[in-house]
This record gives C-alpha cells, sequence and structure tokens, in this order.
C-alpha cells in the first residue's frame, strides 16, 4: 500500500493530465461552443511540464530513472525530460489550433474543445509510449496515441481531403498496431515476460519466436516514425489533416515512438543484426524521403517527405548503438519537434481559405507578409541543417555519432543526400521571397492572435539560441541520458 | 559584468531598430526615436568605458567572457573581451568619436528613406568594431575584422540604386577579402604553432624563427586590405560613394585604422622580425606621397579627403615600420579627431550645396567657394582641422606627425632606407599643407563661383555643428596629450600610457638633431599652408591650369590616380573575363553543369519512377507494409 501511495505521487503529472483531460471532455460537453476549454488545455499541459521539469539536486537522484507500478512504467530521468517535451509539444501545437479553427467558416469554436482533449489524451499515450518499461504500456501508449490522431487527421468533417487522410490514417495505423500486438504475444512466448527489466535472461535462448516478434514490434515502431517502406501513408495525410495537428503528430508521435523504440533496442541490444537492418533502413529511409520531396509541388507534401528523411537520420542514429547514438536520437528530436512545430505553425497561419498550401498559392509570400515569409525561411534553412540553426547541431551529433560507430558509409550517404534536400528547402525559400505574388491569391487571409504570435516567437527565438549555443540542452540530455538509459543498457 | 554592455548595447541597437524597423513600417517614421536610440547604443558604451579609464589599475585590468563560443578538447574560442591601455584607448576613440557621429546623422540623413536601416547598420559596424578592438583572441578580433568589412559593404552601397556605387560596394568588398584571406593563412600558422589564439598564450610561447617573418608578413597584407595600402588601396577613394558621415566613421576614423591597430597589438612578433618592418616602413612612406600627389589633382572634395586619408595612414604605416607603435596608434587618435572633423564639414557642406541646387555636382570645388560667409561655424572648424593635419604648432596633427618623422628619422641608425623614407616623408607633409589648403581655400574663402545670391546655401542645423565644434576642440588639444620626448617634455600617450601594452623598439637621437627636426617639420607646414593660401588668392582656380602646363604629364598622372585602377583592370580583371569568356565557360558549361545535370537528371527520373508507388491507394501501402515486414522478418530469423 505504501508502495502504491508512493508511485500515485511519483507520476502525479500524468494523473494531472488525465484529471483534466476528463474534466474538459465534460466540460466541453456540457458547453460545446466555450472557447476557454484550448487556454485551460494548454495551462494544464504547462502545469504538468512545470512539475515534471527535471529539477536540479545535489546528489543526482531526479538525474535516475525509476519504474514505478511494479515495473511497468519509468518516471524521473530521462522520463521527465520526455515528458516535458511532449507536454510542451501538445501546448504549441494547441496555441495554433484556436486561430486556425477560427478562420474555417464551418467550423469557428466549434470542434476546439474536442481537439483540446484529444490532444491531451494524445500527449497522455506519448508519454505513457516514451517511457514503457513493459510491452504492455508501449501497446497501451501507442494506442491511446493512435486513436487519437486519428480522429484529429479525420476531425473536419465537412472536408474530404481531411476525411481521407483520417481513414487511411486509421486503417494502416490499425494493420500496423495489430503487428505490434503480435510481436509481443510472440515476444511473451519466447521469453515468458513482457517486461524490459524481466526478459533479459530469456534472451539468450536464442528461439526463432524471439526474431520474428522483434521483427514484428519493430514494423510496429516503423510505421509510426514513417520508415521506408512504412510511410506511405504519411504525405497523403499531412496533405489533408488540418496543418496545425499535422504540426502535432509530425513532431510529438514521432518524438515520443522514437524515444520508446530506443528503450526497446537498448533492451533487445543482444539481438544479432539488428544494427544492420536499422542501418539499411536507415539508408533507405533517407534517399527515399530526401529524393521523393524533390518532385513534390504541395508544401505540405513535401514536409511530409522531408519528415521521412528526418526519421532516416534519426535510425542512422540508432543503428550506432552507442551512448553517443542515442543521445543524438533525444536531441535530434528534440531539435526537429521544435523546427517542426514552427514550420507547420507558420503554415497553419497563412494557409488560406482554399485551405492548400500548393506552390502557387505560398509564392510571393514576402511580398505580403514579410514576417512569416522570414521565419519559415529560417526553418526551411534550420530544417535543412545550416547553421547557425538548431537542425545543424542535430545533424552533426547524428553524423558524428555514426562515424564514431564506424558507419562511415552509410554516413556519407546520409549527408549526399542531405544535400540533396537542400534543394527543395532552398527551393521553397526561393518561391516564397524571390518570385512576386500570383495575382490570384493575393487576398488569403492572415489570421492569428497573440497566444500564436508568442508560441512562434519562443519557437523562433529557441531554435536560433540554441543553434548557437546548444550546449545547455546537449548538457542535460547527455546526463540525463548517462544516469536513466545507460545504467538499464 | 557591467563591461558586457560595452559589446552588447550596439548589437542590441542594431537588432532593435533593424527588427522592428523591417517589420513595423510606422517605426521607420519615428527618425528622433530611432536616432535615440542608436545614439544611446553607443554613448552608453562610450561612459563605461571612459569610466574603466578614469579608475584605471594596471594590476587590474578588466577582463570578461560572454561565453564559451567553440569547444572541443583541443581547441577553444571563448568571447572573451580584455580592456587592456590600447583597446581601452582605442575603444574610447570608435565609441566616442562614433556616438558624434551618430549624432551628426540624425541631422545629415534626416530626409532619408532608409533612415532606420542607415542607424542599424551604423550600429552593428560599432558592435564589429568593438569586437575587433577589444577581443582577447585572434578570432574574436578576426570576427569583428570581418564584420566591420561588413558593414563597410552595406554602407559604402547603402544607395544600392546607383550601379556605381554597388559596384564601389563590391569593390571594397573583394579587395578587403584579399587582405583577409592572408589573416586567415596567418592565424592557421598561428594555431598550428602554438595552439591556442589567445595573445597571451601567443605571446608568452612566441613563435618560431621559420614562420614568425611569414605570419609577420601575412598580416601585413591583410593590415593593407583593411588600412587601404599600397597595392590594395584602390577600394578606399570609391568608398565615398557611402553617405559622408560614413566615410566619416568608418573610412577615416575607426576601420582603415584596424590594420594598423592589428600590427601594434602584435607589435612582440614585429619586434623580431626587421626585413618585414622595413617593407612596412616602405610601403608606409610610398603609400603616403603617393596618395598627397593625387589628391593635388582631384576636384571632389570627398576624394580628396579620401587620398588625404590614404596617405596619412601611410604615415601611421611609417610609423609602425620604424618599431614606433605607439605613435602610430597616436596619429590613429589625432587622426580620427581632425579627419572626422574634416569630413563632417565636408558632409555640412555637400548638404548645403545640394539644398542650393545651383551647382550639378554638390562635391565639385571648383562650383563652390565663398562658403565663409554661409556658414561660418563650418568653415572654422574645417579651417582648425586643415591647419592640424597640415601640422601647424600647437595642434594635434603637429605632435603625431613630428613624431613619426622624428621616429622614422632615428630608424635610419638601423638601416640607411630610413632617412631616405623619412625624406619622402617631409616631402609629404609639404604636399599635404599645399593640397589641404588648396581645398579649404577653394571651397570657403574668395568668391562663389555659383548663384549665391539667388540660391544662398545655409549653415547646417545644431545636431550637426555641435560635434564638429567637439572634434574641432579635440583636434586643437589632443596633441598635447604626446609631447616631444626628446625636448624632455611629458609624452603621455606614448611614455605612460601604452607603453605596458606595446612593445616599441627604442633608437635614441640627441637633443640637437630632435630640436632641428622640429623646426624643420614646422618650416614645412607653415611654408605649404602659407604658399598654397597665397596662391589661390590671387589666381584662383587658374592655378590649377598652371600646375597642369607646368608639371605637364606628372600632373596628369596625378589627375587619373597614377592609372593604378587601369592597371588593375588589365592586369587582372581583363584577363580574368576573357579567360571565363573562353575556355573556361566551355568547362563549365559542359563539363561542371553537364555533371551536375546528370546527376539531376538522374534524381529526376527515379523520383518520377518511384513516385508512381505513391498511388493513394490504401491496399497497395498495405501491401508494401506486408512486404517490408517479409523481407525484415526473413532477415533476422534466417541467414
Amino acid at each position: 500500500m505504501e508502495n502504491l501511495t508512493l508511485d500515485l505521487l511519483q507520476s502525479l503529472p500524468l494523473i494531472l493530465l488525465l484529471v483534466m483531460a476528463l474534466f474538459l471532455m465534460i466540460a466541453e460537453a456540457i458547453d460545446r461552443k466555450s472557447v476557454v476549454v484550448p487556454y485551460i488545455g494548454i495551462v494544464a499541459l504547462l502545469v504538468s511540464a512545470v512539475l515534471e521539469f527535471p529539477f536540479d539536486d545535489k546528489n543526482g537522484d531526479m538525474y535516475r530513472s525509476v519504474a514505478i507500478y511494479n515495473g511497468m512504467l519509468k518516471v524521473r530521468g530521462i522520463a521527465s525530460l520526455f515528458h516535458v517535451i511532449l507536454c510542451l509539444t501538445g501546448a504549441f501545437a494547441l496555441s495554433f489550433v484556436v486561430p486556425y479553427l477560427r478562420k474555417l467558416k464551418e467550423f469557428k469554436d466549434d470542434i476546439t474543445g474536442e481537439i483540446t482533449v484529444l490532444t491531451i489524451f494524445a500527449v497522455i499515450g506519448m508519454i505513457l509510449l516514451a517511457n514503457a518499461n513493459d510491452l504492455i504500456i508501449t501497446f497501451i501508449g501507442l494506442e491511446t496515441m493512435s486513436v487519437c490522431l486519428y480522429i484529429m487527421a479525420g476531425s473536419l468533417k465537412t472536408r474530404k481531403e481531411s476525411n481521407e487522410a483520417g481513414i487511411k490514417y486509421f486503417l494502416l495505423g490499425a494493420f500496423a498496431s495489430a503487428f505490434l500486438l503480435y510481436g509481443i504475444a510472440l515476444i511473451y512466448g519466447a521469453s515468458g515476460s513482457t517486461n524490459y527489466n524481466k526478459m533479459n535472461m530469456a534472451l539468450l535462448q536464442n528461439s526463432p519466436l524471439f526474431f520474428a516478434g522483434t521483427g514484428l514490434i519493430l514494423v510496429g515502431f516503423l510505421f509510426k516514425i514513417s520508415a521506408f517502406p512504412f510511410h506511405f501513408w504519411a504525405p497523403d495525410v499531412y496533405q489533408g489533416a488540418p496543418t496545425p495537428m499535422v504540426g502535432f503528430m509530425a513532431t510529438a508521435s514521432k518524438s515520443a515512438s522514437f524515444w520508446g523504440l530506443m528503450l526497446f533496442i537498448v533492451a533487445m541490444s543482444t539481438v544479432p543484426k539488428l544494427n544492420t537492418l536499422l542501418q539499411i533502413i536507415a539508408v533507405l529511409t533517407m534517399i527515399w524521403g530526401n529524393f521523393m520531396a524533390i518532385r513534390q509541388t504541395n508544401l505540405k507534401r513535401v514536409l511530409a517527405y522531408s519528415s521521412v528523411a528526418h526519421a532516416g537520420y534519426v535510425l542512422l542514429a540508432m543503428a550506432s548503438h552507442s551512448n553517443m547514438g542515442f543521445q543524438a536520437v533525444v536531441f535530434y528530436m528534440i531539435a526537429y519537434t521544435l523546427m517542426n512545430l514552427a514550420t507547420f505553425g507558420v503554415i497553419s497561419l497563412i494557409e488560406g481559405e482554399k485551405f492548400s498550401t500548393n506552390a502557387k498559392e505560398l509564392q510571393g509570400l514576402y511580398y505580403q507578409k514579410p514576417a512569416y515569409a522570414i521565419i519559415l525561411s529560417m526553418c526551411m534553412l534550420a530544417l535543412s541543417g545550416i547553421p547557425p540553426f538548431i537542425g545543424f547541431i542535430g545533424k552533426y551529433q547524428v553524423f558524428a555519432a555514426a562515424i564514431k560507430a564506424d558507419m562511415v558509409v552509410p554516413a556519407i550517404i546520409g549527408i549526399i543526400t542531405s544535400v540533396v534536400s537542400a534543394f527543395y528547402y532552398l527551393s521553397v525559400i526561393r518561391r516564397i521571397c524571390f518570385i512576386k505574388p500570383d495575382e490570384k491569391y493575393l487576398h488569403t487571409p492572415f489570421v492569428a492572435d497573440g497566444l500564436s504570435y508568442t508560441a512562434l516567437g519562443i519557437l523562433v527565438f529557441a531554435i536560433v539560441v540554441l543553434g548557437c549555443y546548444p550546449s545547455p540542452v546537449l548538457n542535460l540530455v547527455n546526463k540525463l541520458y548517462l544516469y536513466s538509459v545507460a545504467f538499464i543498457g | 559584468m557591467i563591461e558586457a554592455f560595452i559589446i552588447l548595447l550596439p548589437l542590441f541597437g542594431a537588432v532593435l531598430i533593424g527588427l522592428t524597423g523591417l517589420f513595423a513600417p510606422a517605426f521607420r517614421s519615428q527618425k528622433n526615436l530611432i536616432g535615440i536610440i542608436a545614439s544611446a547604443a553607443v554613448f552608453i558604451p562610450f561612459f563605461i568605458l571612459l569610466s574603466k579609464f578614469l579608475g584605471f589599475d594596471t594590476g587590474n585590468i578588466p577582463q570578461f567572457t560572454l561565453w564559451n563560443w567553440i569547444e572541443s578538447h583541443t581547441f577553444q574560442v571563448k568571447f572573451a573581451y580584455r580592456l587592456d591601455q590600447l583597446s581601452l584607448l582605442m575603444g574610447m576613440i570608435v565609441t566616442g568619436i562614433g556616438g558624434l557621429i551618430h549624432l551628426y546623422s540624425i541631422g545629415y540623413m534626416h530626409k532619408d528613406e532608409g533612415f532606420y536601416k542607415y542607424f542599424a547598420y551604423l550600429n552593428l559596424f560599432i558592435f564589429a568594431m568593438n569586437n575587433l578592438v577589444m577581443g582577447d583572441n585572434l578570432v574574436v578580433l578576426f570576427l569583428g575584422w570581418e564584420g566591420v568589412g561588413v558593414c563597410s559593404y552595406l554602407l559604402i552601397g547603402f544607395w544600392y540604386e546607383k550601379k556605381a556605387y554597388s559596384q564601389a560596394a563590391v569593390k571594397a568588398f573583394v579587395m578587403n577579402r584579399i587582405g583577409d584571406f592572408a589573416v586567415l593563412v596567418a592565424l592557421f600558422m598561428i594555431f598550428r604553432e602554438v595552439g591556442s589564439l589567445n595573445f597571451v598564450d601567443i605571446q608568452q610561447k612566441g613563435l618560431s624563427t621559420d614562420i614568425v617573418g611569414w605570419v609577420a608578413l601575412l598580416l601585413f597584407i591583410g593590415a593593407t586590405g583593411k588600412s587601404a595600402q599600397i597595392p590594395l588601396f584602390t577600394w578606399l577613394p570609391d568608398a565615398m560613394a557611402g553617405p559622408t558621415p560614413v566615410s566619416a566613421l568608418i573610412h577615416a576614423a575607426t576601420m582603415v585604422t584596424a590594420g594598423i591597430y592589428l600590427i601594434a597589438k602584435m607589435s612582440f612578433i614585429y619586434v623580431l622580425t626587421p626585413q618585414v618592418n622595413l617593407l612596412i616602413a616602405g610601403i608606409g612612406a610610398v603609400t603616403a606621397i603617393f596618395a598627397a600627389s593625387t589628391a593635388i589633382a582631384q576636384n571632389d572634395i570627398k576624394k580628396v579627403l579620401a587620398y588625404s586619408t590614404v596617405s596619412q595612414l601611410g604615415f601611421m604605416f611609417l610609423a609602425l615600420g620604424a618599431g614606433a607603435y605607439t605613435t602610430a596608434i597616436f596619429h590613429v587618435m589625432t587622426h580620427a579627431f581632425f579627419k572626422a572633423c574634416l569630413f563632417l564639414g565636408s558632409g555640412s557642406v555637400i548638404h548645403a550645396m545640394e539644398h542650393t541646387h545651383a551647382v550639378e555636382d554638390p562635391q565639385d570645388i571648383r562650383t563652390m567657394g565663398g562658403l565663409a560667409r554661409y556658414m561660418p561655424a563650418t568653415r572654422t572648424t574645417f579651417w582648425i582641422s586643415t591647419l592640424a593635419i597640415a601640422g601647424i604648432p600647437p595642434l594635434a596633427g603637429f605632435f603625431s606627425k613630428d613624431e613619426i618623422l622624428g621616429k622614422a628619422f632615428a630608424a635610419g641608425h638601423e638601416h640607411a632606407l630610413y632617412y631616405f623614407f623619412w625624406l619622402i616623408a617631409i616631402i609629404t607633409a609639404l604636399l599635404t599643407a599645399f593640397y589641404m589648403t588648396r581645398l579649404a581655400y577653394l571651397t570657403f574663402e574668395g568668391k562663389p563661383r555659383f548663384d549665391a545670391e539667388h540660391h544662398p546655401p545655409h549653415e547646417s542645423p545644431a545636431i550637426m555643428t555641435i560635434p564638429l565644434w567637439i572634434l574641432a576642440v579635440l583636434a586643437i588639444i589632443g596633441g598635447f596629450l604626446g609631447l616631444p620626448e626628446g625636448l624632455h617634455l611629458p609624452n603621455w600617450i606614448g611614455e605612460h600610457w601604452l607603453r605596458p601594452a606595446t612593445h616599441n623598439i627604442v633608437h635614441h637621437t640627441d637633443m640637437t638633431v630632435e630640436i632641428v627636426l622640429i623646426a624643420v617639420s614646422v618650416l614645412i607646414g607653415v611654408f605649404g599652408v602659407l604658399y598654397a593660401r597665397n596662391l589661390y588668392r590671387s589666381k584662383g582656380l587658374e592655378v590649377d591650369t598652371q600646375l597642369d602646363r607646368s608639371f605637364g604629364k606628372f600632373y596628369k598622372v596625378w589627375q587619373r590616380k597614377y592609372y593604378i585602377d587601369e592597371l588593375y583592370e588589365s592586369l587582372f580583371i581583363e584577363p580574368y573575363t576573357r579567360l571565363s569568356r573562353g575556355w573556361l565557360r566551355w568547362i563549365e558549361d559542359n563539363v561542371i553543369d553537364g555533371a551536375v545535370k546528370a546527376i539531376s537528371k538522374v534524381i529526376e527520373l527515379f523520383a518520377e519512377y518511384t513516385r508512381r508507388l505513391q498511388t493513394g491507394q490504401v491496399s497497395n501501402y498495405a501491401l508494401y507494409m506486408v512486404l517490408g515486414m517479409l523481407i525484415i522478418l526473413s532477415y533476422l530469423m534466417f541467414n
């Protein structure tokens, strides 16, 4: 009983989120037009992040992860960092949702409440996924997250594209989840446990069941992080789903999946050939994502392929299977989250009533809204990994880890594909800054409120400042990683 | 940490004004507000520096670090600053004169569209310059070095709608880059040898005799670029395309003295390289006479001042070459006072002439004359500075120039060539007195050579004349900081203040020689001024035609600036363009572009075929997933 009280206390920030989500769901059901729900949601996410924030303490106790609830879920240490980042991502995404929905005539504030509740539930799922110490929790987290995301992708009920995105995402996602669940079942069959800490003894048996299970679980994760050849859903879904929600699913769900995958791979470190497999997938994903992005004319599709390519870079770091590599995974996803939140944030603010991000419409943005154009250009430069933005530091970490691990050829391929990526990122800049706007699209409405401005400002600030001065975040990540993950692996 | 504001405030001002102006068009018309912010961002650092100066303690030199920039186990770069005597003095010149020029610019640029942009650039320049003169390692210095280059480029091309102006900006930038490249190579050599780029480390570890000469030479090449010496000087006269206050601040008082600062700062290595010193002195002396003779035949008020700047910088290099680093810095200071005053005065004149709309070219002194009646303040301050630069005692220029001449003569003990350089310098001093008097006389005295009755020019507003007066006062009293030590008078700046920070090479001369030298230089100066004044008073513009006749070909050569631009054109630019139009073009089109195009074709084809997999059909996607899963599973389970 004493244990349970302690565990509840340790997971208080998570419970707070749960309570708030339920409360907001009821509140939203009572007053569907309520405009305060998203703001309460943002506050709840922020409070949860603050409560969880990895405070400095002298003994280093806070840096060390512990598994609670009978070893099911990890808290503190790097788990806290994941918690904080996922909560913040949710809060940022929500602050773009409000003005975005408000400018769509048939929705206004009608569905903002639902979206808020779904976002919080999704964040809870993500936190479970990223901090799972047991495959069952992994599955529960992944499903909680995914179900919310399916609904969010299809939330614009009157729009064909949104419905298409939602249904495609749901069908393929369910398919992938089935693989994952089957994999968990096989692993349980082989090792007698689903818990990372208890499985290790059984691993030595070398049973084919176990390898099959590992492969199937991998498929489930690779779908979520949109790695080749499980990425085909991404462009279609990104294009059709409402932009701020895309920003959320592209960043938070990917980060959570990557971190969950990282824990899984650390636990499975005795499986032979796993690293080679990851390397091959990483290389294919980088090539596929970057080369396909070149031919796209829709900005959201470009970004979808770009996010595929970024998944390739992170997989490369993962494949290096070293402390340095895993640290790079954590840092890269933070950088990636900041950059993509800002990118999709800007796009959601400039996206017109026609609900399209075709190249023609964004052309000459600089002549109408220079500030947005400059921010979007900065995001593009950051995504392509040009200093002094944070993307550069992330990429440096990834490739440095790969080269340290003697993966020179994959690293060189990665660098070449990232040069290719500069082509499409820069052509976005060329289009929005150096070509005169098309007369037909001159009067696209720009709607934003103070909250979204602030959110955008913070993101851009972070992208630049952390690009120039990354050491605080790098040091935090490295320290938390060494205390938390390295012990387990 | 109040020192951090010295560095950060100008940057903050630049960012604030630049970004607000960019995003909020309403802000752009708040010209007074912009002016106040920008000026405060420079004056506050000046007063911080002043307080550091007044409370200076040799045992406790102020230093501070903003943050670690690059950290790897073998190489560390910090944004670290150290305000030793030299840096403090330079910093006060930069921010003090910079502040005055900010004030002046509020009046001068008031009607300009790009007012906010101008002040953002100007603040950015001060930020870069502060990095240059206060950085505690060569990397920060180099960042500042490049930063001032960028600001110079932006400000020369400030009115970039005119093609010639933007070309002048490009020219300045490219020429500077040539010098910068040499500096970079020197930095690499130092790092290889010492393993650090901190001044303290370099000085303590020292450089081996194999490379010290090369490093000294390379740094000097960099200095010739930034400080407009032969062979990299042609950009400076063209740089007059920028707004006149910019010419005063960047292309006369501060940035162009960066080369002199660099050599003085690194004086501990130049002590070891007598051959390089001889070269520096030679280049300085030749540049000085070369620019001075060109200045005689110019009619554009700013061009004359530009060549005069090149010439004075030559004097400073002569001092550096003679091992008199403190003297060079002393001349940097006095020159900053009177040359800033002269440029601002010329700006005031141009401003007035523009508003009369009576002449086609408001900078041509042939169509001026008689401005004394209309612009008394500008005239008085301009004359004070003219006399100062001509070396008339007891004005500032006399003391510093005389000290340079004396040191050059004294260095003759070491190598007889220095006597020759001294002779060149004496002739240059005579020429300087002559052309400066010509300039001031043709501008302000005599009868107006334009329609002054119908279009009377007006004196500039107080915000422009007050800086003029302050600078004129400094041009009068600035010299007393460095009285000639040869006469056993206290040379405060050289003997007391700068001595701990730089390493002069000391040559002794006896007192009689010193007295003779001073007498010669006074006579030369007075003669030059009086002769020019009498000549131009009696004959006016005819003097120039007379000069043309009596000097014949020489005068043409002076007028055409020794055909240096043409020489470079035919030596470098012509062959280069011909080469690149010819077979390099072919290689470019067929080999380089061909390869690139081939690669992009391949990529496009790849994308074209693979995108067909993206059918939009969920069942297809599911099929791909199953295939992928099968491959993964078979890979993991079987060999």
